[in-house]
Formats: C-alpha cells, sequence, structure tokens
C-alpha cells in the first residue's frame, strides 16, 4: 500500500482511482473481516450443538466446522447476503462429516452400535444436563437428533428442512418421534417428574 | 426432574467466556488462512453449493433431490403427477442411485416392475410394504434392503423414505439412498463376533469332573510337552484302601473318595504343579527339573506318600486309610520315550514299589522300550487269562417312551485288591501296546455268554475299540460266539469306541456290513471328539450315534452345547441314524435332550452301572423319574 503512494506522484490520474478502488476494496474487506468474525462468535455455538447432536465425535465436528467456516469467509461476500447463514455452514459442515465418515468407513469399517458408553448423568448443573442431553440424543436415529436440536435452536420447520435436506412432513414426523424417544430415555434414567409437580408436592409435604 | 426441565436446564446458559474465545479462535484461524491465500495469491476451492438454502424457490422433490446429490446420495423420487390415484405416477431416479444399482446413469428407464427386479426378491415385499405403508400413513420411515446389480453382485442399500408435499397435499415419495454395504458387513461381522465370544467355551476336556484335576491325556501330553523341551520328573502314585470295608464301595463312594484324595494332592504340591488322576487309585505329578531353592523329587514324592499313608479319608460316615506307593521316573531334556511311556514307567515303579514294600522306587531314566512294551503285553495278557475283569451293565432310556430299554456292557478292572475299577487306563495302555483285540474278544466272549443265559428281553450295547477292527478274524469270532451262546443278533449293538484308531477302514467296513448282516446294530461310541470324522457316518452301516459326553455334562448352561446337540441330531435323523446322549446327571437336561429329539440317554441320573447278576429278574421298566412325570402328562391329556 505504500508502494502504491510512491507511484501517485508520477501518474496523478489512474493512480488516484487505482489508489481509490483499493481503499475501496480494503475497506470493504475489513468491514467483511469484522462481520465474518462477528458471525462466527454468533453462531458457532448454535451451530456446534446441532451437529454435535448428529455426530458423536466431537473433534471430526470441530474439524468440519474450522473447514465450513473457512470456506465461508472465502465466499463471505456471497454468503453474508443469506437469509440464515448459519444454516448454509450447517450444510457445509454436515457434507465434510459425511464425506469424512465414508473416508474412514472405507479405511476400517466400524459399526455404528460402537459408541461410547451412556453415561449415568446424576443431573445437578447446567453442563451435566447438556451432556446428558447428548448422550441421548446419540441414542436416536442422527436426523431425528439433528431436527430436534435445531427446533431447540429456534429453526423453523421450514429452515430445518432446506438446511438438512428434508421434506417438511419428514421435519415434523422426526420432531415428535424424537421427543417421544428422549421422553423414554429420559424416563429410563429416572427423569420421570416434573418440577413443578414435585414442588407443589414438597409444599404439601411441609404443611 | 423431567425432560422439559432438563432441556430448560441445558439451555439455560449462554456461552461462556471461554467458549467465546474458542469461536474466536475459530474465526481467527479462517481468517488467517483466508488472508494468507490472498497473500500468497493461490484460491481456497470452495466445492459446495453456493445458494442460500432458504431462499431457493423450487418444490421439495427438486429440493431435497438437490441436497442428496450434493452430499453424494442418491434419490428415487416418485410423483403422483397431480392426480391422487395410485400407479398412475412418475418415476425416476438420480444419476448417483442408478450407479448404487449398478446401472450407467440414463440407461434404464425405471418402472415399477423394473424396479422390483432389482431388488433382492427376498426383499421385493418389506420394501413395498414399508413404502406403501409410509404413502398411506403419511410419514417418513427407512428400510434396509439388498439390491441385485446386473452382473450378479449384491449391494446393501439403506433408504430414507419421505413425503414429498405439494400446495399441502402429499404428492410423492423421495427416496434418499446410500449403499451399505460395507457397513453392513462390519455390522454382521460384530454380530458374528458377539456369538462366537459367547459360545467360546474353555476346553472341558482338560479337567477330570471329579477331581477337577486335568485329566489322563491332559498330563500325558504335558508330560510329552516336558520330555521334549526341559526333562524333569515325572511321579505316580498308587493308592489303595488299607482296610477292606465290609461292604465294596460304590461308584458313588469312589467318587468322594477320588476327590479327597485329588485335594489333599493339591494342598501337598502347591497350585503350580501339574498333577492329575491318570487311572484309577494312580495319579501322576510332574516336576520341572531340579535347581537349588526347590526340593528335589524324591524328597517331594517321600512326603506325597507319608502324608497319604497317614491321611484319615472319610467315606460313607467312615474313615479309612490308603496305602499309597511312589514310581518316580526322571527324564532328561530330548529322550525318546513319549509321555505316555514315561507314565507307563512311573506306574510300573510305583508297582514295583507296592511289590517290594518300600515306599518308593526311582528311576533314573526311562525303561528300554522293548522292556516296557513286553511288561504291558504280559498284564493285558495275564488279566485276561486269570479273568481279571468284570462285566457290568448301565441302563439306557428310550426317550420315547420313558423306558429302559437297552442295557451298556461296561468292562470293569480288578484291581490288586480285587475291587472292580474303571477300565479306562487299561484300556489306554492296551489300545497302545496292540493288545486290545485280546481284552475285546474276552468281552464279547463274556458278555454274550452273560447275555445268552438271560432272559434277553433288553437290546444290549457291547463295546469294540476301533483299533480291534482291523482283524480280520473279528467277524467271525463274534458270529461264533453269537451262536455258542444263543443270542438274539437283533439284541445287540456292537458300539466302536475309538473311532480314531480305525487302521484300516476296508477291515472296518467288512466287519460293519458283516455284523449288520447277521442282524447286529452297530453304533459309534464317543461321537464329536477325538478324530471321530463325519465322513464315518457317510461310509459306515452305522444304526446309533452316542454323542460325547464333554457336550452333555454342560448343556443346560452352554448353548455351544445346546447348539452342537439338537444340530447333531438333526443331522443325524436325516442320515437315518439315532441319537444317544451319556452323561446325563441330572433332570433338566434329560428334558432338554427330549426337546432336542435325543432319542436315548444314558447316565447316572437314568442309572448308574450294576454288576451283571448272571440270572436277572425281570425288572420293572420304569425308573423312578418318570413316575413323578406322570401325573403331569395325564393331567395334559
Amino acid at each position: 500500500m505504500i508502494g502504491v503512494e510512491g507511484t501517485a506522484a508520477l501518474t496523478p490520474e489512474p493512480a488516484d482511482s487505482e489508489a481509490a478502488r483499493k481503499a475501496e476494496a480494503a475497506r470493504l474487506k475489513a468491514e467483511h473481516d469484522q462481520e465474518f468474525a462477528d458471525f462466527v462468535e454468533d453462531s458457532y455455538h448454535t451451530v456446534e450443538r446441532i451437529l454435535r447432536a448428529g455426530c458423536w465425535d466431537r473433534e471430526v465436528v470441530q474439524d468440519a466446522l474450522n473447514e465450513a467456516y473457512l470456506l465461508g469467509r472465502v465466499q463471505w461476500p456471497k454468503i453474508r447476503t443469506y437469509t440464515k447463514r448459519a444454516g448454509w455452514v450447517i450444510t457445509t459442515a454436515r457434507n465434510k462429516i459425511r464425506k469424512d465418515g465414508e473416508r474412514r468407513q472405507r479405511e476400517a469399517p466400524v459399526a455404528p452400535e460402537d459408541l461410547p458408553p451412556e453415561p449415568h448423568p446424576d443431573i445437578a448443573d447446567v453442563w451435566a444436563a447438556q451432556e446428558a442431553l447428548r448422550a441421548w440424543l446419540h441414542q436416536l436415529p442422527s436426523r431425528h437428533a439433528e431436527v430436534f436440536q435445531m427446533s431447540r435452536e429456534g429453526f423453523s420447520n421450514q429452515e430445518i428442512a432446506r438446511v438438512l435436506g428434508l421434506t417438511e412432513n419428514s421435519v415434523r414426523s422426526y420432531k415428535v418421534a424424537a421427543r417421544k424417544r428422549l421422553r423414554e430415555l429420559a424416563e429410563a434414567a429416572g427423569y420421570t417428574e416434573s418440577k413443578d409437580r414435585s414442588r407443589q408436592g414438597g409444599s404439601r409435604g411441609s404443611r | 426432574m423431567d425432560l422439559d426441565d432438563i432441556l430448560a436446564l441445558a439451555e439455560a446458559s449462554q456461552p461462556s467466556p471461554l467458549e467465546l474465545a474458542r469461536a474466536r479462535r475459530v474465526a481467527r484461524a479462517a481468517q488467517g488462512q483466508y488472508d494468507h491465500s490472498l497473500a500468497k495469491g493461490y484460491e481456497i476451492i470452495v466445492d459446495t453449493d453456493l445458494v442460500d438454502p432458504l431462499t431457493a424457490d423450487v418444490d421439495e422433490a427438486t429440493r431435497v433431490g438437490r441436497a442428496a446429490q450434493l452430499a453424494k446420495l442418491g434419490t428415487i423420487t416418485w410423483t403422483t403427477g397431480g392426480g391422487k390415484t395410485q400407479g398412475s405416477g412418475r418415476l425416476a431416479w438420480s444419476d448417483e442411485m442408478a450407479i448404487i444399482f449398478g446401472h450407467a446413469p440414463g440407461t434404464l428407464r425405471l418402472t415399477p416392475e423394473a424396479l422390483g427386479q432389482l431388488v433382492h426378491p427376498a426383499d421385493v415385499e418389506m420394501v413395498r410394504g414399508a413404502v406403501k405403508a409410509a404413502w398411506e400413513e403419511s410419514r417418513p420411515d427407512e428400510v434396509g434392503f439388498r439390491v441385485i446389480q446386473p452382473g450378479g453382485s449384491i449391494r446393501h442399500v439403506h433408504c430414507h423414505l419421505e413425503i414429498l408435499t405439494t400446495e399441502g397435499e402429499p404428492s410423492g415419495i423421495i427416496a434418499t439412498g446410500v449403499d451399505v454395504t460395507a457397513l453392513e458387513l462390519a455390522r454382521q461381522e460384530h454380530r458374528r463376533l458377539a456369538i462366537r465370544d459367547e459360545m467360546l467355551c474353555a476346553d472341558l476336556a482338560v479337567q477330570d469332573t471329579v477331581t477337577g484335576l486335568p485329566t489322563r491325556s491332559y498330563l500325558t501330553d504335558e508330560v510329552d510337552r516336558a520330555r521334549r523341551s526341559t526333562g524333569g520328573a515325572l511321579v505316580v502314585l498308587a493308592t489303595e484302601p488299607a482296610t477292606r470295608l465290609p461292604d465294596a464301595l460304590t461308584d458313588e463312594d469312589q467318587d468322594q473318595l477320588t476327590a479327597a484324595v485329588a485335594q489333599l494332592l493339591r494342598t501337598i504340591v502347591g497350585a503350580e504343579v501339574t498333577c492329575g488322576l491318570v487311572g484309577s487309585g494312580l495319579w501322576g505329578v510332574l516336576l520341572a527339573p531340579p535347581d537349588k531353592h526347590a526340593e528335589a523329587a524324591e524328597t517331594l514324592a517321600a512326603r506325597i506318600v507319608d502324608t497319604f499313608r497317614s491321611h484319615l479319608f472319610s467315606v460313607r460316615q467312615k474313615t479309612m486309610r490308603l496305602s499309597t506307593w511312589a514310581g518316580l521316573v526322571h527324564f532328561g531334556s530330548g529322550v525318546l520315550a513319549t509321555g505316555f511311556d514315561l507314565l507307563v514307567d512311573g506306574e510300573h515303579a510305583a508297582r514295583d514299589a507296592r511289590r517290594n514294600a518300600t515306599p518308593i522306587t526311582v528311576l533314573d531314566q526311562p525303561v528300554a522300550d522293548k522292556d516296557r512294551t513286553d511288561r504291558c503285553r504280559s498284564r493285558v495278557r495275564r488279566a485276561v487269562a486269570a479273568n481279571r475283569f468284570a462285566l457290568y451293565a448301565q441302563p439306557i432310556v428310550d426317550l420315547h417312551l420313558n423306558q429302559v430299554t437297552r442295557h451298556e456292557i461296561l468292562l470293569r478292572v480288578r484291581s490288586d485288591t480285587g475291587d472292580a475299577v474303571a477300565p479306562w487306563a487299561f484300556l489306554d495302555m492296551a489300545e497302545r501296546v496292540g493288545e486290545i483285540l485280546t481284552v475285546d474278544q474276552w468281552v464279547i466272549d463274556h458278555a454274550l455268554e452273560l447275555i445268552g443265559r438271560g432272559a434277553q428281553t433288553s437290546h444290549y450295547q457291547v463295546n469294540i475299540s476301533g483299533k480291534s477292527l482291523a482283524d480280520p478274524g473279528l467277524l467271525t469270532y463274534v458270529t461264533e460266539a453269537i451262536h455258542r451262546h444263543n443270542v438274539k443278533p437283533e439284541c445287540l449293538t456292537f458300539e466302536i469306541t475309538e473311532t480314531a484308531l480305525i487302521e484300516n477302514r476296508n477291515e472296518a467296513l467288512a466287519f460293519a456290513t458283516g455284523i449288520r448282516q447277521i442282524g447286529c446294530r452297530l453304533a459309534l461310541d464317543d461321537f464329536g471328539t477325538g478324530y471321530a470324522a463325519l465322513a464315518h457316518l457317510k461310509f459306515l452301516p452305522v444304526d446309533l450315534v452316542k454323542i460325547d459326553g464333554m457336550f452333555i455334562i454342560d448343556l443346560c448352561r452352554s448353548p455351544a452345547d445346546q447348539a452342537v446337540v439338537s444340530n447333531l441330531v438333526e443331522l443325524c435323523h436325516t442320515l437315518g441314524i439315532r441319537v444317544a446322549a451319556e452323561y446325563v446327571q441330572d433332570e433338566e437336561t434329560i428334558e432338554l435332550l427330549k426337546s432336542s429329539g435325543v432319542d436315548f440317554a444314558q447316565g447316572y441320573q437314568t442309572g448308574r452301572p450294576e454288576p451283571i447278576a448272571v440270572s436277572p429278574e425281570q425288572q420293572v421298566q420304569t425308573i423312578e423319574f418318570e413316575l413323578s412325570l406322570l401325573p403331569q402328562q395325564t393331567a395334559m391329556g
């Protein structure tokens, strides 16, 4: 950039417009850089939670996300205009995960039954609740888990269908099925009674 | 707490500063890589779809198909084509799906009939049912099936079925599929390994059921291993009751005594030393070559003899002592004498000790082969000449009739004290030195004599060693004995034991054929162990197969044994052969045997071997456990 100023004295006219164009480009890039940084900070956790609902291997998810965000930055001028930019990241990262899984499958086929053991959670804090939930989600078909997690993150049925490439009919069914199965799993782990009810019971007892 | 509370709790928190930092790190890394590519002037290739998934305005079929294509998945789409009537719709597949089915894209026009041809015939109905149900109930489903590719190879495919909607109405089905053959094979292998793990059993043949110590064959193998590697010493202990009890010991008493001796022996030598029962009243202890710290073999042998002699064993609430002698054989590494030879030398040394009234006889090296063989042979011949045997009969129950319809004639050898003891060690020796024919002939002659004198109401099973079948004169001998003792040939079954030792297939076949021509039946004993090949069932005219006891003892607890027994029964019945089980020890096993279709059972549960009375009375041929079943059966009837 400093070099540009040096030549400006000799050919002022084109250099001026050139410099102006470059300055404008730099300004735009800086703006995009900032916008992108904000977008990542804003979306990363939602996207990661959704992907981890469908894939139990955290490292695979993180690798896929690193790649998806890089592609996102490369194509940011286009993607920044999308209605639901996180949706594009999810779609892209999911395809990465799938490709990665296929490659590893070719190298050493592993039956999906080889999941890490399910923890028997004693849910006392936010972290434990998240872990328990994730463990249960991994017992679901991955489509069900992803749909459920996306709906929890505030995506509409139509958005979910489009991001995951499903029909809306399926999204509705998967949501219901996922919720039903999760409730069964929670009950099997001993979480049957709603807090409200137990509070009522407790207040009755104290009287 | 319930699911909703857990969900609320899990979503309660905002990302922590640490998590936000992680997100920023991802952003910085992406930014850094991007800037680097700009500075260096290379391009990062974006191989993904650059269409905002939320704005594309196409119908569902196109949208889902496109997403599948990006994910490298195949699709089959069926659309009603406007009208709601089924069958008039349009069927199409994506290029990717055509490839999954083994067809080049665009070469096959897909019709429902064509699709039905491509799916494995065994899976067609299931797939149709799934698709129909999904459509009728308007819900997604998934289905796994096999496809047959044009070359005939079979692939496993997994499909998600989804209902397409146009303007609020179900308008078709899209199936998104992927070739899961590798995954399916991995899954099958996983299942197979799980089954294998469950079915794999410990080698029961290694442990004797009464003593819990290694068996004779295991010890023989271990001695053989020692002589091929390190060398060592073998102690053989001979025990016999020092005092005669008023009445002879029953089988149960013998077992009880044997178990007590085994326990004592184990206590003396410790858990590390290989020791086991090598014959009736004969115990083998294998010792490693001497080193400075270990007790010398002589000292240990003397200590065992002393302890045995001074120990009071209790049998049937009475105490008794055992007279004990020991034979000790030292052998260097690489001696020519086999494990069996060394065992026999030890036994002979122990006998010498008994004869000379010394506690121990020590051999510094194995005996010369010829001397050993001669001594074994003469022992067998003397035993035969002196009739030092007894015949016992064990009842066999016909499981279809719940009745004792047969007896197996069993040989017992009289020990030096005159007790009839189990003959397996003696028979092993006779077989190995080639004298088994003499013993078999004695058994045939005396058994037929006893049978001929009796009422011949039962069916009798007599054992013949596979080794004896090599003798061309055996058939004549048997035929002659049958006539001499007036035995009805149809009452006789000859059981071939040790089929592994069948040396001459032609002679064996000639005997087997001949014996059936005169009206007797043929059985194979101990089937399923040793080298009892299935080929025997094919070429020997066998009428009965007796499953080896090692498959029966643990039958109720072992799914592997159950699988072997039930399938062996099926095989034998298909070949027109009946099946018997030996070592039947409880009622539960009998029930299992019945349900597997086994024809005969024999064992302590149905009756122990008893000495043959010269003129057996006509017995009531129903045994106790069957009586207890009768009320149930009538109640059911």
